[in-house]
């Protein structure tokens, strides 16, 4: 071959490596990017301490937890809004941790299940704030519902049934079906095939729409709220029995609270009606009013307490 | 190159030079060069071109299935951390995020920020690079952010989701783009790799195409060159049914016509080579012919000649002679003299070739009979005479000799030689005719030279003998009268007698001086007597006395010396008749006679300056006094072995060369006075 003809090859070999190391180049967009050298790492700070406090709220899981922040986070902040301070909202994921911030006081304010306050105001003297009013009642139900096709007519029908309980401090949620099944002589654990706790109602109830369940017992008042919002739970649902009213959870104090705070909170719930703002609030709770109530309200609980045995409860 | 440049005039001056520098490298390579070049060059552009394509769109897809996973990955941290984080189930969270950390591969890193900032939960272990935080920020109401960021460890892509519309924090999730790399890497590796190979496959296909193409060109190069060292026997092999079977074909096509135009021409050339050979031969036998040699000489030259020029080896000529026609071996070539001998002797009765005085045709005796006396006959190569060729010498439909040839083939000679043969025996026929007729005329004219002489030496003889007894007798009784009148004269007294004696002795006078003149112009004494040139400047004198023309007579080398008689009286004849015919006929002034010996010859030269004439015209004319006396000159000349030339034009005077070869001196050299 020439050297000419060489030189030829040779130069359409370098053009095709220009190429080739070209390509591999092109795999690295040159791009404007913020660099982080992840191996640089240090403890992380602790959290700065704000020197306002905020005032403390719990609200035990009636409902699921984004529920709750959604439909509490109005009047969060119509309370911040008046008391002038930051209101921050605390979720647990049962009854009995909620009480023990109570205890503990660090919560300022909850709102808890009936049962919760039972057992809180006998434990450690959880003080009573106000009752929402709702449909002009401070009362509740619980209601036994299965799915919308269960051949069940009563808890009788459902014996070696999946039973969804709520909470296992839950009044509407657990105490009143241990006694409907106390009542046909059986326990949950012998009367029902299986049992599970979703800890709060509307988890309960999605679970007998969608059939997980085969049966649960559920605050009417989240029921209808529910219904309301979505009705096609209601149609794949279908109420079987309604129990004796209940007082309605309340919203209480700790008992470490100052009682300035205590008696502008209650003032502030009580008023809420009367200022539009409020009543927004209480709206998207689905709550008429803020009421005073007795502690007498709650007496038909403890007798269901006592009906089922306390041990259970724990 | 600057043929294709030609056809695109458009091209700027730069793309022009590129294509002609291309061109001069691309032009001047061999096909295989060419369509190894060819394929190499599409096979890596494809082979780079498709690498760069797949490259480039399984980026744009794994990026996209990237982003889409990233995003898919981070929303469902969001989702699936959002009642944990309410709940404050910050071990929960944990598990999600390092769950998320296991479960998926690309996933460098994921962490959860508080609404205030603080970092909820993480998947470094110990400690946390704290400026990763800063760097991606989501606006809680986005669905996600994407923020590319440059790491020791690569890009990562960093997608950032707010959980709960920003309320319980922001879920960040750290992809790496290594495993994406890897795969591009891979891709683009197996791809040139392919190509690499394609290419060795399409080097080994263009070898295996340019063999296809290039050897049936080779083969056709092959054949051309056979064609052109002329060997049109080779063909060019059908390769296939396409354009080069086509070429092939038609180059056999032109190969079997130039074949045939060959053999045709060949043909031609091979008749003409005949027709040659016979002219040459023809030509030798007639160049033979035409030489004077003597007929057997003659013949030798033309058998000789004949054999040479027909390639065989034996020969011979045999002639009739005499009233008898008695046969006589001429002449032979390649025959024993004894062989020669018995065919002379012989003749014709002894072979069937007699046949041929008969039948006056060209004869094939083959095979010999024993009788032949060429039988058994041994040429050189110890080829055996088997047979003979006999060709009659025919002139005048008479048959005066035959030419044979002696042949050792099966075909003894082929017809046409054997019509050659026959031409030539016409030929010779003539030849031996001319040769004979010759002969004869060779004959009649020595005998009529010698008649000549024989006239010319009486006529010499009587003038003499006239011209003493005139001188002698006449001249001496004229004399004696003319002294026996003046006695008388002198004895007469009467005036009347006296004065008639006057007159007659007058007349006597002028008698005497005519006599003389007679004697003197019938032989001049003096040419006998003295000499050639003597008699010249004598017959010169008188000469200028009668015709009132000067005459100069030179002479070199031959004073004192006397030529034989022959040779004297014949050129004093040629001298004084070259000079009358210029006085009768050319009305000169003015001769010049020279007359000059050297080396051994005499060289006569006669010039006039007279009008001169037309020396063809006056031989052509009818036999007059003039053409008498040049042929009178030539005739003489010719008997004393001289020749003679006459050199005139009208108007420019005449010139007569005369040239004569003297014999050795001491044989002649007597009377000298």
């Amino acid at each position: 071959m020439s050297p000419t003809i060489t030189r030829v090859y040779l130069s359409i070999t370098w053009m095709v490596m220009t190429l080739i190391w070209w390509t591999g180049c092109a795999a690295t967009p040159v791009e404007s990017m913020p660099y982080v050298d992840l191996s640089q790492r240090q403890p992380l700070p602790a959290a700065a301490e704000s020197r306002v406090v905020p005032l403390r709220v719990a609200v035990a899981a009636v409902i699921s937890p984004t529920g709750t922040a959604e439909s509490y986070q109005p009047l969060l902040d119509y309370l911040s809004r008046k008391l002038n301070r930051p209101v921050e909202l605390l979720q647990r994921r049962t009854y009995a941790e909620v009480n023990n911030l109570i205890e503990r006081g660090e919560v300022d304010m909850a709102f808890v299940c009936t049962s919760a306050y039972v057992i809180g105001h006998r434990d450690f003297g959880m003080q009573l704030l106000v009752a929402p009013q709702v449909n002009g009642e401070t009362v509740y139900y619980s209601w036994l519902i299965v799915p919308a096709d269960s051949p069940a007519r009563e808890m009788a029908d459902l014996r070696g049934a999946t039973f969804a309980f709520t909470d296992p401090w839950s009044t509407s949620g657990r105490m009143y079906p241990t006694a409907l099944v106390k009542a046909l002589g059986e326990t949950p654990e012998t009367f029902f095939g299986r049992t599970f706790f979703t800890y709060s109602h509307d988890d309960a109830i999605r679970a007998v729409a969608s059939g997980l369940a085969d049966g649960a017992a559920v605050d009417s008042l989240v029921y209808q709220y529910m219904v309301d919002r979505d009705p096609r739970l209601g149609e794949q649902t279908k109420v079987l029995q309604r129990s004796p009213p209940f007082g309605i959870p309340p919203a209480v104090t700790s008992p470490h609270l100052r009682p300035q705070v205590r008696a502008s909170l209650q003032n502030i719930l009580l008023e809420m009606a009367n200022d539009p703002t409020g009543s927004d609030a209480l709206h998207a709770l689905g709550v008429d009013r803020f009421v005073l109530v007795e502690d007498t309200a709650y007496d038909s609980v403890r007798n269901l307490e006592a009906q089922i045995g306390r041990l259970v409860l724990r | 190159m600057s043929r294709l440049t030609n056809r695109l005039p458009g091209l700027p001056p730069a793309v022009r030079r590129f294509f002609e520098w291309f061109w001069s490298v691309a032009g001047a390579v061999s096909v295989r060069t060419k369509i190894l070049g060819i394929v190499l060059a599409l096979v890596l552009v494809l082979g780079v071109g498709v690498t760069l394509q797949v490259r480039s769109t399984v980026r744009t897809a794994l990026s996209h299935e990237l982003h889409n996973r990233g995003v898919s990955i981070t929303r469902d941290v969001a989702a699936r951390s959002v009642d944990m984080l309410l709940v404050h189930d910050l071990y929960g969270v944990h598990r999600l995020l390092q769950d998320t950390l296991t479960n998926n591969e690309d996933v460098r890193y994921a962490f959860i920020i508080s609404p205030q900032g603080e970092i909820l939960a993480h998947t470094f272990g110990d400690g946390f690079p704290l400026e990763l935080v800063a760097v991606n920020v989501v606006d809680s109401a986005d669905r996600y952010h994407l923020q590319k960021v440059a790491t020791e460890e690569g890009v990562i892509w960093d997608f950032a989701v707010p959980i709960f519309d920003g309320r319980a924090g922001v879920a960040r999730v750290g992809l790496s783009e290594q495993a994406m790399q890897t795969t591009l890497v891979n891709i683009t590796r197996q791809l040139l790799v392919t190509t690499v190979l394609v290419s060795l496959t399409g080097v080994v296909a263009a070898m295996f195409l340019t063999w296809l193409i290039t050897r049936p060109v080779l083969d056709l190069v092959d054949v051309t060159r056979a064609v052109a060292r002329g060997d049109l026997s080779h063909k060019a092999p059908h390769w296939a049914d396409d354009e080069i079977g086509l070429l092939s074909d038609s180059f056999n096509a032109m190969v079997e016509d130039l074949e045939a135009a060959r053999t045709e021409s060949e043909a031609y050339n091979a008749e003409l080579l005949r027709r040659n050979r016979e002219l040459a031969v023809l030509n030798a036998v007639a160049q033979a012919a035409s030489r004077q040699y003597d007929l057997d000489e003659m013949l030798d030259a033309a058998l000789h000649r004949v054999l040479n020029l027909m390639n065989m080896q034996a020969g011979w000529i045999l002639v009739l002679e005499g009233s008898e026609a008695r046969p006589r071996m001429a002449c032979s070539v390649g025959l024993p003299a004894s062989v020669a001998r018995d065919e002379e002797q012989s003749g014709f009765p002894g072979c069937k070739c007699g046949r041929v005085l008969q039948e006056k045709k060209p004869l094939v005796i083959t095979p010999l009979e024993e009788t032949c006396p060429a039988y058994g006959l041994c040429l050189a190569d110890n080829l055996v005479v088997n047979g003979h060729a006999t060709v009659p010498l025919i002139s005048k439909s008479q048959v005066l000799g035959t030419l044979n040839v002696a042949c050792n083939g099966s075909e003894c000679v082929s017809d046409e030689d054997l019509q050659l043969l026959g031409a030539i025996g016409r030929q010779l026929g003539v030849a031996v005719e001319n040769s004979r007729l010759w002969e004869e005329v060779r004959q009649k004219e020595a005998a009529r030279g010698q008649l000549l002489e024989k006239i010319i030496t009486a006529q010499e003889e009587e003038r003499k003998r006239i011209a003493r007894e005139l001188h002698d007798e006449t001249g001496q009784a004229l004399a004696s009268l003319m002294v026996r009148s003046r006695n008388v004269e002198r004895e007469i007294k009467d005036s009347e007698t006296r004065h008639h004696l006057q007159e007659l002795r007058e007349v006597l006078a002028v008698t005497l001086d005519r006599v003389r003149h007679l004697a003197f112009d019938l032989r001049p004494s003096v040419l006998d007597d003295i000499g050639l040139l003597a008699a010249l400047r004598r017959y010169a004198q008188e000469y200028q006395e009668r015709f009132d023309t000067t005459v100069e007579v030179q002479s070199v080398g031959l004073d004192g010396q006397r030529l034989t008689p022959e040779v004297e009286t014949s050129v004093y004849r040629i001298v004084q008749e070259a000079m009358i015919n210029a006085a009768k006929y050319a009305g000169c002034t003015h001769i010049s006679v020279l007359l000059q010996v050297r080396a051994r010859q005499l060289l006569v030269i006669v010039e006039d300056n007279g009008c001169g004439f037309d020396a063809r015209q006056i031989l052509r004319e009818e036999a007059g006094q003039s053409k008498l006396g040049l042929y009178g000159m030539q005739e003489r000349a010719e008997l004393i072995g001289g020749d003679l030339d006459i050199e005139t034009h009208p108007g420019e005077g005449t010139t007569i060369y005369l040239r004569v070869p003297l014999p050795q001196p001491e044989a002649h050299e007597a009377g000298v006075t």
